[in-house]
This record gives structure tokens, sequence and C-alpha cells, in this order.
């Protein structure tokens, strides 16, 4: 039987076979879409999920309560970790991380920069299941200058050689680490990313800054192993006596309050509120947007099936007539369809393979991922495999098989198959829901592509074009470089000063005037030519001046400070911090110096000479340059830094390039979106060409009729579009204020984004009138013009 | 083997109320040969999809077998029809897709008969009825009176006890309807029930008896030799 099944459902595969091939490539494309979709969600969620106590770990993060201020980040201060360890017995173990860091590795007389290094505790290994290739997983990173590196960046520095026990000369060639451990490749989906790490015992060897304190040097990450169990609210409770006696102590009076908050590890990719994670994360709405889309278009696919089988069931009628007759019972005749169509979605499943294998390279190349179709392990694969071929070819299956399975064949011998009007609302009501579905996805594409557009269009404030930044140790190193690059024509000005134009800079908590308890303010000082060589604008007052003095208190300030801080004339007004009182001598307009998930905050520039003693932040020269192609500045300023500073690596950043790369995630998200949702749209308009053509079809006679009593060919296009236009425009009632909603929700996550363009609404109304009626046409115009005569002659 | 008693269809839509067989009592035995005639709209289609339970009635009594059938369900009847009569239709209602074998083979199927003995079957068939060089063709590639044949051997390959015949020559000329008529001729020679709905004389006249209808309800009952002498006299 169920050969004979086989064979029937692939002899009605070739005798219908544009109606065949349609649902093929409708039902196969979607499922590659959705398939596309698992493989991305799937990696998604695994995030962290490798490491055998990925439920135990938690990242310590810092929330600052200011009263009308607050902050919430996971940075945090070195002895952390080590005193909730030893002050709790909860607390299994702690791991601690710096910052990310590029460094230069010097070998052979030059030098090549590794991008992703950490200095890292010994207890690394212990804590995270990454593999420790060679080397003691303890003892690798226990000494000072001791140092782990990648497989791959093994097989580079040494290749066909054994990298353990190997010297290294890393920063600036003054520091020479041993290898002692040689780990695997980080895994795609771990937030923790490194070709390099370094002993933590190392900064505690050389201490830059701060090591001990609780308040200070807030730089890196905590990780912590909890016991089995342990109620990690209860703990955050548990530990605020250690955050008094350790740092809140000091702002007693001041409205300041820390608190110590225990992220889950596990929850990092998807729903980090933190704005500075090294890899991307809270990606939890990307996982939600793409998997409705996924829904959406097995949603469009299935009804797409469903409509076309309907439509052709009046071809089967017969066949499904002689069976009955022959002896085949509903229920064997409900178990051919099924067969039928589980035949057609494993078809489907086997087309999407191939279709997903194709689209992979250009699938990871917009989200920037490298996702492998059989990266999922064989049971999930089996789970895909019996959710698309055979849940949904079930579910997809259900409607055709009980609707033919019902035929009568008297009725059918009789002629009067067509009389029966079950399937017909039925496809009407499918088609209603598509139609929701397309118009709501083209609203939400428009308005998702216009917001990624606002992202990277909009006016940040400043000039990006024709600025680089370059890296300096020192304030010196900086000033001579500047003289150096005088010479240039191009050059058109030149500033230094302690922030990098473009991130998240140095924060302290300050106290305006009038506006206690105060707040905590971005704060960077600079020379004379910061705002003329960033294209920033004065918004009053003035800026620094050689008369200010070297040491001035003067202070410039931006107008999220002056807002906050609720001032009408700032000018004047002072701030307090450490004791010292600034004045506000002037205010610049806003400008974006975060990317636009983040609102602005209070600014303030300081002279570069007032900048504390123990300051040991990076300089950065910002070089404006004109009517030179990058390239050329990049080229001729490396050049100059080479000659000026031979054994200090040139570090520089256009800043239009950095920009571009912080929009590039955006943007590939847009595109992909855009790519989604217009092959949702195609599958859904290859339903309506089935079903306009069917249609047609069968509207031979009526076409026919009307044609002999006087009917033109526009008035019969114009009546067989209009069926179908009817249910596009009950559609928009539903589709628009569900597009609405949805994008609503959708923008209020962004810190800066568009309103809600309603002509977007209008835009997917039209196109969707134009893309029907275009099909309809199309389809059923050979039809219209067949002679009448030959027509009802044949009928 | 078939006894009617006081059989009734009425057909209801909202507004129409049609009777289409009014109390037909009848009885066909085994092995003879039935001709039913009237005019269009008689009700001859509609007893013969009753006889062959295609359909049930809305009144009276149909006993099938010594079985009271008219009161069984889809799948009583679709169980009941499959193991006991074969159906030739006028236009034949062979499936396009299936080839000549395939077709003839589909009863033996829901049979549940085994793919070799399901050949053994069908090929002995098509050899009897002189079809079996057409076996890998599909039915539009035959002629009207192939199909037709093509049709009997489906009818006859499960080897039932009673065949319906709708209107068999309706749709062939003169030579193809003699040879169809003369297979089911033969057939009923080998101990075969066959009901035939028949418009023509010349294939009534292969009958043993006629069934004669009109608005639903039998006006005659003949001998096919009394009637065909009738006919000649008129």
């Amino acid at each position: 039987m169920t050969i004979h099944y086989l064979l029937t459902a692939i002899k009605h595969f070739r005798t219908q076979w544009s109606f065949s091939m349609i649902n093929l490539f409708g039902l196969a494309t979607a499922m590659a879409v959705c398939l596309l979709i698992v493989l991305y969600v799937y990696r998604e969620l695994s995030y962290d999920r490798f490491h055998a106590e990925a439920d135990n770990i938690y990242r310590v993060s810092v929330h600052f309560d200011m009263q009308d201020n607050e902050i919430y980040e996971n940075w945090t201060s070195p002895p952390m970790g080590p005193d909730l360890l030893e002050a709790f017995p909860e607390v299994i173990n702690q791991v601690r991380l710096s910052g990310r860091q590029a460094v230069n590795l010097w070998q052979d007389g030059s030098f090549r920069t590794i991008n992703r290094t950490y200095f890292a505790d010994n207890t690394f290994f212990d804590i995270f299941c990454f593999d420790l290739l060679q080397g003691h997983p303890v003892k690798a990173l226990a000494d000072p200058y001791s140092l782990v590196v990648t497989e791959s960046l093994a097989k580079q520095l040494f290749p066909g050689g054994d990298a353990l026990g190997k010297v290294v000369r890393l920063d600036d060639g003054e520091r020479h680490y041993v290898i002692t451990g040689v780990a695997a490749d980080s895994p795609p989906n771990s937030h923790i990313q490194f070709d390099m790490l370094r002993s933590f015992s190392t900064l505690m060897e050389e201490p830059r800054s701060n090591m001990s304190s609780w308040g200070a040097n807030m730089g890196f990450q905590t990780y912590l192993l909890m016991d089995e169990g342990v109620d990690i609210l209860k703990f955050e409770k548990k530990t605020e006596p250690l955050t008094y006696e350790k740092l809140n102590y000091q702002f007693e009076g001041m409205g300041v309050h820390l608190t110590l908050h225990y992220f889950p590890m596990k929850d990092i990719r998807l729903r980090s509120p933190f704005s500075s994670e090294a890899e991307e994360a809270g990606t939890i709405w990307k996982v939600w947007l793409f998997s409705t889309v996924a829904l959406f278009v097995l949603f469009i696919a299935g009804f797409n099936y469903v409509n076309l089988c309907v439509a052709m069931s009046g071809k089967r009628a017969k066949e499904i007539g002689v069976r009955k007759v022959l002896g085949a019972n509903r229920a064997s005749l409900r178990q051919q369809l099924y067969f039928e169509t589980l035949f057609f979605t494993t078809l489907s499943f086997a087309c999407a393979i191939l279709l997903v294998e194709f689209m992979l390279p250009f699938f990871n190349g917009m989200l920037n991922t490298n996702l492998e179709l059989f990266s999922l392990p064989w049971w999930s694969f089996l789970v895909v495999f019996l959710f698309f071929a055979g849940f949904f070819g079930f579910l997809a299956g259900i409607y055709p098989a009980w609707y033919m399975s019902s035929f009568e064949p008297v009725k059918i011998m009789k002629g009067e198959f067509w009389t029966r009007p079950g399937g017909f609302q039925l496809k009407s009501l499918l088609m209603f829901f598509q139609f929701i579905i397309s118009m709501a996805l083209i609203t939400c594409t428009l308005v998702v592509f216009l917001q990624v557009r606002y992202f990277y269009t909009k006016d940040l404030g400043f000039e990006v074009e024709g600025l680089i930044a370059v890296r300096a140790e020192k304030s010196e190193d900086a000033d001579l470089f500047r003289q150096v690059m005088d010479a240039y024509p191009w050059v058109v000005s030149k500033s230094i000063s302690t922030s990098f134009p473009i991130g998240a800079s140095y924060m302290e908590g300050i106290l305006p005037e009038g506006a206690e308890p105060g707040f905590l303010a971005h704060r960077f000082w600079t020379d004379l030519y910061y705002l003329e060589t960033l294209g920033g604008s004065l918004k009053e007052g003035r800026l620094f001046t050689r008369e200010d003095g070297l040491e001035t208190s003067n202070v410039i300030v931006n107008e999220t400070l002056v807002n906050k801080a609720g001032w009408t004339n700032p000018l004047g007004k002072t701030i307090e911090r450490s004791g010292i009182t600034y004045t506000v001598t002037g205010v610049v307009h806003d400008y974006h110096f975060r990317s636009l998930h983040h609102e602005i905050e209070p600014r303030m520039m300081n002279v570069l000479g007032a900048r504390p003693a123990h300051f040991t932040h990076p300089f950065w020269l910002l070089i404006r340059y004109e009517g030179v192609h990058s390239a050329d500045v990049v080229l001729t300023s490396q050049e100059e830094w080479t000659t000026v500073f031979p054994d200090k690596t040139f570090y520089y950043t256009s800043i239009s390039q950095l920009l571009d790369q912080q929009f590039v995630n955006e943007r590939n998200f847009g595109r992909m979106f855009l790519s989604f949702t217009t092959l949702a749209i195609v599958i859904a308009m290859l339903g309506v060409l089935g079903l306009s053509s069917f249609a047609a079809q069968k509207s031979r006679k009526e076409s026919a009729i009307r044609k002999v009593m006087g009917a033109s060919v526009r008035n019969i296009l114009f009546r067989m579009s209009g069926t179908f236009l009817k249910w596009v425009v009950l559609s928009s009632i539903v589709a628009l204020p569900l597009a609405y909603w949805y994008m609503e929700k959708w923008l209020a996550g962004f810190a800066y984004s568009i309103a809600f363009p309603y002509w977007t609404m209008v835009v997917s109304v039209v196109a969707m009138v134009m893309v029907v009626v275009a099909v309809v046409v199309s389809q059923s115009i050979r039809a219209v013009h067949k002679n009448p005569a030959d027509v009802l002659k044949a009928e | 083997m078939i006894k009617t008693i006081e059989l009734t269809k009425v057909f209801r839509t909202e507004e129409v109320e049609t009777t289409a067989l009014n109390k037909v009592s009848f009885e066909i035995r085994e092995g003879e040969f039935v001709a039913i005639m009237g005019p269009s709209g008689c009700g001859k289609s509609t007893l013969l999809n009753i006889l062959g339970l295609l359909d049930n009635p809305t009144g009276g009594q149909y006993n099938f077998l010594d079985k009271e059938v008219s009161g069984y369900s889809e799948k009583q009847r679709a169980n009941l029809r499959k193991r006991n009569i074969g159906f030739v239709f006028q236009n034949f209602n062979l499936i396009d897709e299936l080839s000549v074998f395939e077709n003839v083979e589909l009863p033996l199927i829901y049979l549940g008969y085994s793919a070799s003995e399901r050949k053994k079957r069908v090929e002995e068939v098509l050899e009897q009825m002189q079809i079996m060089h057409r076996k890998n063709h599909f039915p539009l590639q035959l002629s009207g009176g192939q199909q037709q044949r093509v049709a009997v051997c489906r009818a006859v390959v499960a080897k039932p006890h009673i065949i319906l015949a709708d209107e068999p020559t309706g749709n062939l000329d003169s030579t193809h309807g003699d040879e169809v008529m003369n297979m089911l001729e033969t057939l009923n020679k080998n101990g075969t029930t066959i009901i035939m709905v028949t418009h023509s004389q010349r294939d009534a006249s292969y009958s043993q008896r006629i069934i004669r209808l009109f608005d639903g309800q039998i006006v005659t009952e003949d001998k096919t030799t009394e009637f065909v002498l009738t006919a000649a006299a008129q």
C-alpha cells in the first residue's frame, strides 16, 4: 500500500507539475528560511551553555544608585571577587578578567597585533570549560608573565613547532612572557572570545593603578562559581553588609549607594543590559523578531499548501470518487492524502537543506556569524526534520485530507462537485490570514529599515568624516607627534585629549551647583583645540583659551549636563568634585559620543594640565584632515610615527570606519529582515498566483457567458481582481494596527528612534494591491481572452 | 441476492423536495442479468447508486446478500462494496494518472492482496479480456472501446458477485458497444449477476429481465423476450 501511495504521489507531482512546483518552491523556501532562523536561534540559545557549571556561574555587576541617576554596569574592581570568595561560603570560586585589549606581540623584529587578549586569574580553566590542550589548568596562569594562547594563534606564531615554553615579547616589546598553555579556540557560542590570556598575577606584579580598593579601577569582570541551589537574590542581600564595609560607608549622606548584583552567565548573550560587552549582547529581541518571521513564513507556506491542494481537489475529484467506488473508505483515503503531504514536505525539506547550504554564506555574512547546517546535534536535526516534514506536514495535510476524503462519489459522478462551498470558505480565510501577515510584514520591514537607516545617517553632532585618532601612552609622545604632523598642509587641526571620541569614557560623581546630591558625568581632559578638531559646536560661553592657564578650574559642559543640573543660566555655575570647585565657562551642543543605543549622558571637559596626578589612561591625538585620501593619511602618519618612535606601536582609529563597524550589525540585520520578509511575501504571492490561476480556469465558463452578454475584458478582469482585493482591504484592518502595535514596542527599545511612520501603512496596502492585481491579471488574461464560443462548446 | 421493499430516496434542499425513488420493491436473484430502463430523470442512476452501496435510501428496506444494509455507515458500505460489487460506468472513470495495469489493480489494493497476487490476478484478467498488450498504457492513450474494456477488467478483477453497469455502451460506437455487451454476457454466463442501467433497447436485449422506471416508480417488470416481441410487434 505504501508503495502504491508513493507512486501515486509521484504521479500527481508530475501530472500537476506547475502547481506542484509552486508548492514545492514555497514550502522549500519557507523551510529554508526557518532552518536558517533555527540555526541562528539555536546558536543564540546555546551561548555559554557548554560550561559544565553554566547554571552556577554569575558575573558580578555594580549598581550605582544616585537618587535621580543610576548606573548599572558589569565592571568591577580587582578586590571584589577575592573578597566575596573569602567572605561567603556560597562562593566556590572566582575568576577575574580584564577588559579586552589589543596588544602587539613582537617576534623576529616585527610585531603583530593580537586583538582579543585578557588578563585572567589562574582559576579561568577551572571555572570555565574552555579546553586547555597543553599546560596545567591551574598552573598555566599562575605565575606572573605567563601566557596561554589559542591553538590557532600558536600555529601562526610557531608553524610546525611547539608553542609551549616559548618566550614572546608583548606590548612595546618591553615585557617577556612565557607560553605556559595552549587552549582550543574559544567556541563561537561563547561570550568570552580570546586569542591570548595573560596571568592576572602580572597585573599585581606591576600595578598601574589601585588594585586593592573597591571603589577604584573598575575595569574588570568578575565571575563567581556559586554553590548548587544558592538563591541568588538572597545572596545579593547577604552581600550588602560587605559592600557597606568596603565602599558604601564612604558615600554616607551623599545619596550614593552601590549594590552588587549577580547576573547569570548563561543570560549574558541574550539578556545583558550592559552596554560595554566585548561581544554583541542583548540579542533576545532579534531572536524573537526572527522567530516571529520564521513562524509567519511557515504559516504562509502552510496556508499556500492547503489552499492549492483544496483548489486542485477539483481535478482529483474523479480519482477520489473512483477510489471510493472501488472500495476505499475515508480512512484509507485520508491515509493516502496524508502520505502525499508527508511526501511533499519531505521532498521540500530535502530541497530546503540544499537551499540552506546555498544561502548560509550570505546569511553568515549578513549576521556576522559562522553557522553551519550540520553543526546541530543529530537529535536536534531529527527534531527539526520531524517538525518540518512530519508535524508541519501533518498540520498542512489535515484539511486537504479531510476535505477530499469527504467527497461523495455519487455527487462526483453527477458532476456536482463544484457546488461544495466548504473549501472555498476556508481558502478565503487562509488567504485573509496570508494578507494580514504579508501586510504586517511589509509595514514592519519598512519601519525596521527606516530605523536602521536613521541609525547610520543621524547627525551625531560632530563631523565624522576626515578624522583619525592616534594613541600615545604618554602626553609628551602625543605632543611631539602633534608637532611632527604640523608639517603637513592637509592637517586642518589637531587636539590632544584623554578621551577617545567614540565610546564610553571615564566617569566621576560630580556635584553641580544646586543639584544635590549630584550625579555621574563623563569627564575628560583636553587642550584648546578639541571642539574645533572634533567639528562640534559651542552653544554658549567660550572655549578654553591660553589665558585660562594649564591648571585652570574652568570647565566646559554639554547640554545634557546643564539640563540634568536644572540650570537655566549655566555660565558661571560651579561643579564640585574631590574638594575642587570648577566654574562653567562654556556649554557645547550635545553630540553622540557613544552609539545610538545609548542616550547622551552628562559630560564635562577640563584642560589637559589639570588632570589628576594618578591619571594612567592613554592619550589620543585627534587629527582632522582635508583634501587627501584617508589611506594616505594613515600611511603618512604611520611612517612618521615609526620614524619618531621606532620601538612604539602605531595604533590609530578612523572615526568614520569605527562608526561604520558599530552600525554594520544593525545594517546587516536590516538587510536580513528585508530578505526574509521579501521571501515571505513572494511565497504568499505564489499562493495568490496558484489560486488566481485556479480561479481563472474555474470561471472560464462564467467569463465566456459574461462576454457573450456584453462584458468587456476589463470588466471581467476587474471582477476577478475584486475577489482578491476584497480580502486585501479586510486584512489591512487587522494587519495595520497589529504592525503598529508591534513596531511601537520595538522602537521603544531604542534610546533614539524614529517616530512611527504612518505612511508605511499606506505603502503596504498599495504595494499589496498592486502585487495582487498584477498576479491575478497575469493569470486570468489568457483565459479571459479566449473565444467564448470555444469555451462554451468545450464546457 | 438483492431485495428492495418500498425503497425510497428523497433529495431535499432548503426549498425543494424531490422524490427520486418512490417505494420501489423488487428482487434480483443470483446469476440474473437485469436491465433498468426509463426516461432521463426517472431515478435509474439513483437506484443503481443505492444498489451499489454508494448511497443510502431515505426510506424502505434494502436487503443485500441477506443483510439489511439501508442503515449502513459509509465505512460498512465501503467494506461490503469492495468485496462484492464491480462497477462499469458510461464514461469509464479510469484514473488518468494510472496505467492500465494500475487501474485494474486498484480494487485488489483496497482488498489487501499482496503485490504478487495482484500481478497474477490483473494479468489473468487482462489476458482474458485481450488487453494485455496495453497494460503499460495510460487511459488517454486508448480508444473508448479499449478504455471500457479496461473498466470491465477492473470491475471483475476482484471476482465480485454483482456487476453494476451504468450505460456501459453510452460512449461507444455500436461495434465496441457490442463487444462490451458480449463481455458482460459472458461474465453473466459464468455466474456473475449483472444489473445494467441503459437507454438502449439493443443493450437491454442482452438481459433476462427489464425493470422499467417512470417518475421514481416501477411501471413494468418484463422478461426480455416479451419486451423484444412487444417492441417488434409495435
